[in-house]
Parts: C-alpha cells; sequence; structure tokens
C-alpha cells in the first residue's frame, strides 16, 4: 500500500467498517472495524479465504450493501447517510461495477449492454454509441457489437461488463473476481484488459480476488482475515 | 434515468429479440387476452345500449309518446308552438278483445288520425295494406303482423271487436271491422296487443268507454329534456293538464330497463376486476420474469421509481393495444350483430318474445370510453400494487445468486 498518498487524493474511505448479520438469534460478525482508503488512481487488491467477507467489504464499498457500523466516505461526502436514491446517482456517476458473472442484459446487444449505464445517466442511446463503440474497440470486440451476451464466450462478455463499468467515466472501479469464472487463459486477458484500460483511463480500482498473483498488480493489496484487513505479505 | 431510457426498456419488454420467443409469444398473449375480454363486452354493451334504446323508442313512438296530457288539445289549436315538439297528436285508447273465425286476441286499440303515422314513427313499423285509409262501410283496424297471425287472418279480412267497458255494469258491444292494413314494430311484446283505429271511429264506438288524451313527441335533442319541455307545455297550453312521461305510463317496463342496465353495468364492472387482476397478473409475471435485469438496473444506478415506470409503461401498452384491438374487433362484429339478429327475430322463436331483435345497432361512445375508464383505473390500481415488488428486489440476493 501506498503510504505516501496526499489527503487530497483521497477518493474512498472506509471508517471503522462493520458488518453483522442476524441468523435467527444469533449475530454473525462478518467485517469488525474495517478501515480502509483509495486514492485517485490506485488498484487495491484484496484477497481472502472464501467466506471471509470480502464481497461484502465491496458492496459496502459500492454503496450497494449498508454497513452495520461505520462510515464510508467519498471525497468528502458521508454516503452511510444517503438515501437510496442519492446512492443510486452516485452508483451510476462515480461507480464502475464489474461482477464475477458478469450480469449483462440477455435481452440486449454486447453495445447495448455498454450503452446501459449512460442511459440510465440521462444520455441517449446515440450519444451513447461512439463511446461505448470505442471501449468495445479497445477490448478486441469489434465485430461483436451487435450480439446478444448469450452468444458471447465467458472472456468476451466479461470484456463487455469492463468497457460497461468504464462506460460513464466513472472515479473507481470495483470488480469481484473478475476472473472467477473463467479458464485460465480467458482469465490473463481479462485481467491484463483491465489493468491496461484502468491505466489508460487513470481510475482508482477496487478488486476483490482469490489470485494472489493478480492482487500483486494492484499498488496496494489486503488479506481479509479474521474480520481485519491486514497488508498482504 | 432518462426518460428515453424509459421508453428504451420498455420497448425491449415489448419487443423481445429473437431469442426469446417464450417473451414475444407472452406479450402478444397478453394482449390478445385483453382483447379477449373487451371483445364481449363491447357486444354486450352494443347490444344492450341498442335493443333498450329501440324497445324505448317503440313504446314512445307507437304506444305512448315521449308525454302524454289527459286532456284532448282543441282541434283550432296552434300545434307548433314550442320547438322542442316533434308532433302533437289527439289519441283515444280503450281496451277489448278481437274475434276472428279462428281465434281471439285481447288488444289494446289506439285510437289516431292517419296524421299520427308521421315519419318518425313510419321508421319504427313496417307495414303492408293501407295506414287506416277507409274504402269500406267498415271501420278499418291496423293490427299487427304478430295478431294477425296468431288470429290467422290477413289484409282485407272483416274481424269482430268488442271493447271492454271500464265500469263493468255496462253492456259491451261487439262490431265488425275490417282490416285495412298490417304493421309489424319488430318488437313481439308490443305487437301482440296493439290495435290501431281511426280515432273517430274508436271515439264513436267506445263512447265515455275510451280514454282520450294528447301524444307529444319531442325532437331528438330534447329526449332527455322531458321535464323542461313539460313546463313549456304548461306554459303553452293548458297549465291545468297532467302531463306525464312515458316512463309514469310504463313504470315496469321502464324499471326493468334501469335494472337490465344496473345488471349489465354490475356485470362489466366485475368483468373489469376480472381483466384488471389479469393485467396485474402481467405485471406481476413480467417483474418475476426480469428479476435479474431488475437487480441489475439498480446496480448500475437506476432509481427503483424509474424501473418501475418502464414497467408500468409496458403494461400500460399492452392494456391499451388490447383494449384497442378488442374493442375494434368488438365493434366490427357488433356492427354486424343487426343481420344476425334480424335473421332471429325472423326465426319466431317464443323465448325472443320479449327481445327486441331488429334494432339499429347505435355505438354509445359514451357507455364505451366510461367502461374503458373503470377498465384503465382498475387496471392502473392493481398494477401499481403489482409492481410495487420492484422496489423490494434487492442487488444483494441477485449477486449471492450469481
Amino acid at each position: 500500500m501506498n503510504d505516501n498518498r496526499q489527503e487530497s487524493s483521497e477518493l474512498l474511505s472506509l471508517h471503522k467498517i462493520g458488518k453483522t448479520f442476524k441468523n435467527g438469534d444469533r449475530s454473525i460478525c462478518i467485517l469488525d472495524g474495517i478501515d480502509l482508503s483509495i486514492a485517485v488512481g490506485e488498484s487495491v487488491a484484496v484477497t481472502g479465504k472464501s467466506g471471509s467477507g470480502k464481497s461484502t467489504l465491496l458492496n459496502i464499498a459500492g454503496t450497494l450493501d449498508r454497513p452495520t457500523t461505520g462510515t464510508v466516505m467519498f471525497k468528502g461526502e458521508n454516503l452511510s447517510i444517503a438515501d437510496d436514491v442519492r446512492l443510486s446517482l452516485f452508483r451510476n456517476i462515480h461507480i464502475g461495477f464489474i461482477f464475477q458473472s458478469h450480469l449483462l442484459l440477455d435481452d440486449f446487444t454486447a453495445l447495448e449492454n455498454v450503452c446501459v449505464p449512460a442511459m440510465i445517466a440521462g444520455l441517449t442511446m446515440n450519444k451513447a454509441k461512439p463511446r461505448a463503440t470505442m471501449l468495445l474497440e479497445r477490448v478486441g470486440l469489434a465485430d461483436r457489437l451487435g450480439q446478444s451476451p448469450l452468444k458471447l464466450s465467458g472472456g468476451e462478455r466479461q470484456r463487455v461488463a469492463i468497457c460497461r463499468a468504464l462506460m460513464n467515466n466513472p472515479d473507481l472501479l470495483i470488480a469481484d473476481e473478475p476472473t472467477g469464472s473463467l479458464d485460465e487463459q480467458a482469465s490473463a486477458q481479462v485481467a491484463d484488459i483491465l489493468f491496461s484500460l484502468v491505466q489508460e483511463e487513470q481510475k482508482a480500482l477496487l478488486l476483490v480476488t482469490h489470485d494472489r498473483q493478480t492482487a500483486k498488480r494492484c499498488s496496494a493489496a489486503y488479506l481479509l482475515h479474521n474480520r481485519i484487513l491486514e497488508p498482504l505479505a | 434515468m432518462s426518460k428515453e431510457r424509459h421508453v428504451w426498456l420498455a420497448m425491449r419488454l415489448l419487443f423481445p429479440p429473437r431469442d426469446f420467443p417464450h417473451r414475444r409469444r407472452r406479450v402478444i398473449g397478453s394482449i390478445a387476452l385483453v382483447a379477449l375480454v373487451m371483445i364481449p363486452l363491447v357486444l354486450s354493451m352494443l347490444f344492450m345500449d341498442g335493443m333498450i334504446s329501440a324497445m324505448t323508442k317503440k313504446y314512445v313512438t307507437l304506444q305512448d309518446g315521449h308525454i302524454q296530457s289527459n286532456t284532448l288539445l282543441p282541434e283550432d289549436v296552434e300545434r307548433t308552438l314550442i320547438d322542442s315538439v316533434y308532433s302533437i297528436d289527439s289519441v283515444t285508447v280503450a281496451y277489448g278483445i278481437v274475434y276472428s273465425r279462428d281465434a281471439t286476441n285481447e288488444a289494446r286499440f289506439k285510437g289516431v288520425y292517419p296524421s299520427y303515422f308521421n315519419p318518425v314513427r313510419l321508421d319504427e313499423i313496417t307495414y303492408e295494406g293501407t295506414l287506416l285509409a277507409k274504402d269500406q262501410s267498415l271501420a278499418p283496424v291496423m293490427l299487427s303482423t304478430t295478431m294477425a297471425k296468431k288470429l290467422k287472418i290477413t289484409v282485407g279480412d272483416r274481424v269482430a271487436l268488442m271493447l271492454v267497458p271500464e265500469s263493468g255494469n255496462l253492456t259491451a258491444r261487439p262490431m265488425f271491422v275490417y282490416v285495412s292494413g298490417l304493421f309489424d314494430s319488430g318488437y313481439r311484446q308490443l305487437d301482440e296487443n296493439l290495435v290501431f283505429m281511426h280515432f273517430d271511429d274508436l271515439a264513436k264506438t267506445s263512447g265515455t268507454t275510451a280514454t282520450k288524451r294528447t301524444e307529444f313527441l319531442v325532437k331528438e335533442a330534447w329526449a332527455d329534456e322531458l321535464d323542461s319541455v313539460i313546463d313549456s307545455l304548461k306554459d303553452t297550453y293548458d297549465p291545468d293538464a297532467r302531463y306525464l312521461t312515458w316512463e309514469s305510463f310504463n313504470q315496469s317496463v321502464y324499471q326493468n330497463f334501469v335494472t337490465s342496465r344496473q345488471v349489465i353495468l354490475l356485470v362489466f364492472v366485475m368483468i373489469g376486476f376480472v381483466a384488471a387482476s389479469y393485467v396485474a397478473s402481467i405485471a406481476h409475471e413480467m417483474v418475476q420474469d426480469n428479476h435479474r435485469e431488475i437487480a441489475l438496473l439498480k446496480a448500475l444506478g437506476a432509481s427503483s421509481r424509474s424501473i418501475h415506470k418502464a414497467f408500468a409503461l409496458v403494461v400500460g401498452s399492452i392494456t391499451v393495444t388490447g383494449l384497442v384491438f378488442g374493442i375494434t374487433i368488438g365493434l366490427a362484429i357488433g356492427t354486424r350483430l343487426g343481420s344476425m339478429l334480424s335473421a332471429l327475430a325472423k326465426a319466431d322463436i317464443p323465448a325472443l318474445r320479449y327481445y327486441l331483435l331488429d334494432f339499429p345497432v347505435e355505438i354509445s361512445w359514451l357507455s364505451l370510453i366510461q367502461a374503458i375508464a373503470v377498465l384503465l383505473i382498475i387496471s392502473a390500481v392493481t398494477v401499481l400494487f403489482a409492481l410495487r415488488r420492484i422496489r423490494k428486489i434487492s442487488v444483494l440476493e441477485l449477486l449471492q445468486q450469481e
């Protein structure tokens, strides 16, 4: 982790994040007092065992879930107290999500899928198309624009998902095991594309991965273990 | 989410790609089912409105007029003083029995002058022979074809008739008359007993037995304003005379009409509820089917409200398309009902005697709009209720499932 970051460049910071789930009468603590901050253009990896709470932490960072305790700050704004409408708007503008299982809309073409965040933001399809096309061309899918996701391979779908995440030019990309469901070759290809695009577009990246090699490509890497974050050796 | 986004998402839901034939079938099926609900609704509405308004017209034109006064207007009175009135006729009414060689029939004798058969009344009947033209020494009568069939007589035949006195102690006198014409109003219930005679003949024959009245037919535009027409009549003619509308004379008939209409409207409302619950189930199914897509759109920053709008637009479009198809098909079939019903009327089926089957099909746009409005309002409420589920769809659930 780069400890020389300037306070002014801080993008996302999680303070004393705790998350407890109720299971009947029992409370299960998943996260306990987690502190994490990501600066502009920085990439941070979180790794850990299955069930350690990596995805929960990612969901909290991406405002898809709310912490039980602690605060989520983004560019100085406390998102822990924002309402759902504000959080929806925030996600649309500032966050690009890449999920493990790509989660594309099957009814839409690859190009349309990439346009979706822009359409949600209020752009017309015609205005969104040029950037979406450019992104898809950059990930090598220029000849797949009109294809349904059902006709794309796993790697191709994940590349479409990366383009979709970048579509609104967000400050932060949040990727949850983006290569988790791919074979070795596709996995390496997608990881290469992701890191090169993040670098080219100068985006911050919060990445959850099982793969230590991928984690090491980030500027900082943590291990989530026993509900707390530890720097990865 | 932008306005175009609503439309775009809605269009995708309405027109799924070829790879999703089951989604296409569901959209088409939903439209077809809404249309199927509307077709019988439109048909029954046309049938009900057409028949009731035609029956009302028969009663008004042939039996009682729109308004009756219990006095006769003097012959020399100016009868064209009121704009709202189409015609003013002196009539006399008596009850009795008609005898032919083979049968008898109870009758309501109506004494009228030949001018009584004005274009409006002639529109309501078909006839053979003459309209009470006197070419024999016997008094002419005009019976309905229904009665003639029962009495086994035709134009030119003689029949005997006997008027029943109002007070029982008077002696009833039979008289011979000849059938100058046969009429058919198409409504057997009315035709069964109605016999037209010349006003002077009936007045002479009945003496004090017959009641003398003045019948007023009002112009079409004033048919729903009978009370104000009565006020004008009172001002212009005899203020002390009693003026009654046709409903007062035919209380039971009128009440039957009102009840029938209420029952059918109740049925419409129930159909509306069934259709609305079906439309709500379309909405529910769509949300269920697109559970994953809704969660994903939320994750990407779409608000529940905007997704709600897109789905409401889709269900609304399906409902409106179904309504348009249903109404169009219903009207297309309905406007061809006439010939089918005429054939039924000619079939002479006893069970149908209380129905008027030969009537012009009139489209009551107001009733139709009211029915559609009720359906849309109920649908809108149930759909909004069904779409509330969108708010509850969780992104986290989706991520856990995936």
